[in-house]
């Protein structure tokens, strides 16, 4: 029977779609027939998917249309699987590398009933939803009209998603900006680094190097207005270094993080040049109002907080926005090779790192029984967390909390808030330390936030505590059962680098920017393929041989062919001097 | 029948001052046709003009903003010019000249089929290389100003090797053209016996725009003293400055800034009696319409060269060490435009619309701190400025009279003609400058004599030595060794002549044209090579010669004048 023959084809293969096929239902919509010429044809209610007099010239035919189209192209998508006739025809005609996108298991299965498909089911790859793979060169997408009319939607997300992949793959000029100062610093940083290591392009515009000049703004008046006005004034100027460096950098993208200093009439600016531009507010929307003034400016805005405060954008006439919440950065939030003396310095039973907001002084307050260690900044050090404070209370830096991760058997990790005395039972939004502290594979304990729901499971990757009886419960529990404390971190940081890593928050940030009505900025990056190049001046004339001789390079434009031609030696051709010529007119 | 092509594609002023090489093209060979390139933007400009066989066009503004905008792709550009090349070259010339200063135009000439190239242009390896001993000499000029006595429209024709004839520039102002001026002037009030001076304002460049409120304040004196109705001038870009002057100046003007097109500027300008502006396209319109004009040069401006090209103008600038300056100063304050005040303008007005030719009834006494120059065409045919305030007459501006006719003698027979050629060049110089510094000046002329000397026996010894390489290549068994060994010994005395030129600037003008000129010489022939080298060494000597020989009769022309203290004028 074709069927079993034909399972077991994609068996060897793709035994997960196998298995869907098997178990997909029959539909009576779907009319198999013999058509005039003897092969089987398909009608899906009243459209008719092949011909019903000879499908398999009709097929021959469809191939044929694409000829030009399957030799220049590297990977070849074939939106509808049909009865795989033209499957078959297309494997007859090339070795390239084949992707069919076809929604209706039921289709499917219906094939594998009535048309032989062992030669090919084990050298295409069929996809059924809407994973789209990613292409190396060129692609070209064949399309069996008959099946797109029947699933329009379907296919129109997988081209535009198959686009954006295209898009993103051929990398992307990226401008991160950052903040003067302050914890959007480490993100800029770590956005930056993730964003090269995807393959794009990117510049990051470090304001740090401006924190000593803002400070010192503090230091010229004592009055609030003149300080208002100059650090105005200064975000200016800053935003103007900034426009002039996307002028010379020409992104595609513009990513601002919290706090950095952009005025609303420089990103309109930047935007004018075609540039997308996109805003990670890594704040709470509550304490810090000022995405009001801004949201509104950016063509995306990235949030660490939904609901509430999705209502509150959405009221002020915003629909930019999306929820993109922290992750940690496993290069270097890792587990690490600890020494003893380091054990000694950093290590407790438990932990606490973070600056002494009201609500961590009281909280702690009751935690003084246990071999504890705080450390940050903002601690009361005459008060009775004075023996636990680390450091006499100065800043830690990244380095050392990795080591604090590393080394203390349980961390403490509560949300900071200025008016609840513990936990803030409307806590929303993850704080980057619940992902840091899960990526260095230490075990924490976590106050309960709603963000939580959807980001890890909780009991088995994260332990969470409501209050303060469940934290002592919790950390006396713990402590006394390591294994199971190994293990749930264990699952965290799997899950950590698997799903919230600052990585997969750029891809996921660049597949929402990229998706939405997407076009490389208007810089004029004049570099044109020079394979497009030689067709368009004909192969065979002076100046289409000429360019030939770039083919390694792929795209060129004027000024490097003139490089290339005031490097050579000997006597300049008719070509050359015309070409030469054309550059000295922009002089 | 001599097919020439000239390639133009500078601006509308350097458009009209080649005119009298065509003419001289024209009268050298009856049966030439002329076929010209120029800048579309210019085209009305060549409606008035005679010589124009073919006329060819290229949009330079329209090609920049299509390479600049990225609309269109590289190959469709790549066409433009192709088609324009092809176009150009649908005949063979005999000669193609490139007048336009720019590597674009050098390429561009390059890829032409002409059995002749001159002008700018690049080797057949994409180096410039200047082909024309007289266009060598044109781009030896900037290096060397001071010592320029030519006018460009005079260097064209020697880069043309064809003899000054029209004294002045050419037009023809179309009956169409003079219909129209006359609706403007009526349109504007402005009756056929009215005193009408012309103004442009505006120029191309700031430091050589003199400033509005001068114009005004000159305006003002021209309308009280003679009744005259002042016209505006300028591209409609310049409507400002006429707007300005507006609120500056008492007298109303009529203002026709933007209302006129070449043909109708040379229309109304005929019925000018005066045009006084900054050195600009409009000054050559006004002088080839056969009117007076006043050329208000400051800044880096060089009359001599840019100057009014006609018989009878005049000239006026500052009287500064550094006027005027080079196109690389940064000047924090011109000096030179408050120097060159409306009141000595307005001298200079008086005499030329007086319309008395002796200028010796004007008390220039009373004009401080700036010269005033009229133009007149020499006995060689080219153009000459006369100083009218007899100033002192310093090294360098000797230097600059030497050099006419070091540069204007070809060969080296010439010694009686060195005799009269001095003895006219001391009166003229006994009746235009000033006693004063005369001395000095000799003194120097002497002493750089010392190193004339020296130049001229390098020179001497190199053409022997070169003489004998000539020989040995022109076997037929050559002795590449001793070849090469005479090269070698010439190197040294050639390395001299040229450290001259840096050393001795009043002697850089030879020296460049002579380093210029082997910087020309192409190829691999080792014949052709040697016998070029030996044609510019010649060329060396006779000048270097001819200079020696010049110096010392003027020198002892003006020892005698200046004993006899028979000078117009001691300041």
């Amino acid at each position: 029977m074709k069927f079993k023959k034909n399972i077991l084809e994609l068996r060897q293969t793709e035994p997960e779609l196998a298995d869907k096929i098997s178990n997909a239902g029959q539909s009576a919509d779907i009319v198999i027939s013999e058509s005039k010429s003897g092969p089987p044809t398909l009608r899906i209610r009243n459209i008719f998917i092949h011909s019903l007099y000879d499908p398999l010239k009709e097929a021959a035919e469809w191939v044929g249309n694409y000829e030009e189209n399957i030799s220049r192209a590297d990977n070849i998508v074939v939106f509808g699987f049909g009865l795989g006739h033209h499957i078959n025809e297309l494997c007859k005609r090339t070795n390239k590398n084949i992707i069919v996108f076809e929604p209706n298991l039921s289709v499917l299965k219906a094939s594998m009933h009535v048309v032989d498909l062992t030669a090919v089911l084990s050298r295409i790859k069929i996809i059924t939803d809407y994973s789209s793979p990613s292409f190396k060169g060129e692609t070209v997408v064949m399309t069996l009209k008959p099946s797109i009319n029947l699933d329009q939607e379907y296919f129109d997300q997988v081209l535009s998603k198959l686009k954006v992949r295209d898009i993103l793959g051929n990398g992307l000029r990226i401008m991160v900006v950052g903040p003067v100062f302050g914890g959007s610093l480490d993100v800029a940083r770590y956005c930056s680094s993730s964003l090269i290591n995807m393959g794009h392009t990117v510049e990051l515009v470090d304001n740090s190097r401006f924190e000593d000049t803002l400070f010192h703004i503090k230091e010229i008046t004592k009055n609030i207005d003149q300080y208002n006005a100059m650090v105005d004034q200064f975000s200016h100027l800053l935003s103007e270094f900034i426009i002039a460096r996307c002028e010379a950098f020409k992104p595609d993208i513009v990513l601002a993080l919290a706090q950095a200093p952009l005025t609303p009439e420089s990103i309109n600016k930047i935007r004018q040049y075609g540039v997308k531009t996109a805003y990670w507010f890594v704040e709470d929307f509550r304490f810090m109002e000022y995405w009001k003034k801004i949201a509104g400016h950016f063509d995306h805005f990235f949030t660490i907080q939904k609901d509430d405060f999705f209502d509150e954008l959405q009221q002020s006439g915003l629909n930019n926005y999306h929820y993109l919440p922290m992750a940690a950065f496993p290069n270097v939030h890792k587990p690490l090779e600890i020494t003893e003396n380091e054990k000694t310095y950093y290590g407790s039973d438990v932990s606490f790192v973070g600056a002494g907001y009201y609500n961590r002084r009281h909280f702690l307050s009751g935690r003084i029984d246990y071999d504890l260690k705080i450390w940050g900044t903002d601690w009361d050090i005459h008060s009775k967390l004075a023996g636990f404070i680390q450091k006499s209370g100065s800043r830690v830096d990244t380095d050392e909390i990795v080591r604090i991760y590393n080394t203390s058997r349980i961390n403490i990790n509560l949300h900071s808030s200025s008016y609840h005395k513990g936990i803030n039972p409307f806590g929303d939004f993850v704080n980057p330390r619940t992902f840091e502290i899960m990526s260095c594979g230490g075990f924490q304990l976590v106050d309960r936030r709603s963000g939580l729901d959807g980001l890890f499971e909780e009991g088995e990757e994260v332990v969470i505590f409501d209050d303060l009886n469940d934290l002592r419960q919790k950390i006396e529990h713990y402590l006394k059962n390591p294994e199971e404390a190994y293990r749930i971190s264990e699952n965290g940081r799997n899950r950590v680098i698997t799903d919230h890593t600052y990585e997969k928050r750029m891809e996921e940030m660049l597949e929402i920017i990229v998706t939405d009505r997407f076009e490389p900025a208007s810089w004029g990056d004049d570099r044109e393929s020079v394979e497009d190049l030689v067709r368009e001046a004909g192969e065979t004339t002076e100046l289409g041989e000429y360019l030939s001789h770039f083919a390694d390079r792929e795209r060129i434009n004027l000024s490097d062919i003139t490089e290339e031609i005031s490097g050579g030696d000997g006597e300049l051709s008719k070509t050359e001097a015309l070409l030469i010529m054309m550059k000295e007119f922009t002089g | 029948m001599k097919e020439i092509l000239i390639i133009n594609l500078t601006r509308m002023g350097d458009l009209l001052q080649t005119t009298p090489l065509m003419a001289g093209i024209k009268s050298k060979y009856p049966d030439s046709r002329i076929t010209l390139l120029v800048n579309s933007a210019f085209t009305e400009v060549c409606k008035g003009i005679p010589y124009i066989d073919d006329l060819m066009e290229f949009d330079m503004k329209g090609y920049l903003l299509r390479l600049t905008e990225g609309k269109h792709s590289l190959i469709e550009n790549y066409k433009i010019l192709d088609t324009l090349v092809n176009n150009i070259n649908h005949k063979e010339y005999d000669l193609a000249v490139n007048v336009t200063h720019s590597r674009t135009s050098a390429i561009l000439v390059s890829l032409i089929r002409a059995k002749e190239l001159r002008g700018f242009t690049i080797s057949s390896e994409g180096h410039r290389v200047i082909k024309h001993p007289w266009v060598r000499y044109f781009f030896n000029v900037i290096p060397n100003r001071d010592y320029n006595p030519f006018h460009i429209v005079d260097m064209y024709l020697k880069i043309g090797d064809v003899k000054p004839a029209t004294r002045g520039l050419v037009y023809n102002v179309s009956e169409e053209d003079e219909l129209k001026a006359e609706q403007i002037l009526s349109k504007e009030e402005v009756h056929e016996k009215d005193v009408l001076v012309g103004f442009h304002l505006g120029a191309s460049r700031d430091e050589k725009t003199w400033p509005v409120s001068s114009y005004a304040e000159l305006a003002d004196m021209i309308q009280e003293k003679f009744g005259s109705h002042i016209l505006l001038f300028g591209t409609p870009g310049e409507a400002d400055l006429a707007a300005e002057f507006e609120k500056c100046a008492k007298t109303r003007p009529v203002n026709l800034v933007g209302k006129t097109g070449v043909g109708e500027l040379a229309g109304v300008l005929k019925k000018c009696k005066l045009f006084i502006s900054n050195d600009t396209g409009p000054l050559h319109v006004a002088t080839l319409a056969g009117i007076k004009v006043i050329d208000i040069s400051i800044a880096n401006v060089h009359f001599r060269e840019t100057g009014p090209y006609g018989e009878g103008h005049y000239v006026i600038q500052a009287d500064l060490p550094c006027s005027p300056c080079g196109f690389d100063v940064k000047c924090n304050d011109w000096v030179c435009k408050s120097l060159v005040t409306p009141e000595n303008v307005f001298e200079v007005v008086r005499m030329a619309l007086t319309g008395r030719d002796g200028e010796k009834d004007f008390d220039m006494t009373k004009m401080k701190q700036v010269q005033v120059y009229k133009s007149h065409f020499k006995d060689d045919g080219y153009l000459d400025f006369v100083p009218l305030m007899q100033p002192s007459l310093d090294i360098t501006e000797l230097y600059r009279i030497i050099y006419r006719p070091v540069m204007n003698l070809e060969s080296k027979k010439i010694n009686g003609q060195i005799e009269m050629l001095c003895e006219s060049i001391c009166k003229e110089i006994s009746g235009s400058y000033s006693g004063e510094n005369m001395s000095q000046s000799l003194d120097i002329l002497q002493k750089d004599s010392v190193v004339l000397e020296n130049f001229v026996s390098l020179t001497k010894k190199s053409l022997n030595i070169l003489r004998v390489l000539v020989d040995e290549v022109r076997k037929d068994n050559q002795d590449i060794n001793k070849i090469k060994e005479l090269w070698q010994k010439i190197e040294p005395h050639e390395s001299e002549i040229e450290m001259i030129g840096h050393t001795h600037p009043c002697f850089r003008p030879l020296t460049l044209l002579f380093m210029y000129s082997k910087e020309a010489l192409e190829g691999d022939d080792l014949k052709v090579l040697a016998e070029k080298s030996l044609e510019i060494y010649e060329d060396l000597l006779t000048k270097s010669e001819n200079m020696q020989k010049i110096i010392i009769k003027i020198n002892i022309f003006l020892k005698r004048i200046t004993k006899k203290e028979s000078f117009a004028m001691t300041s």
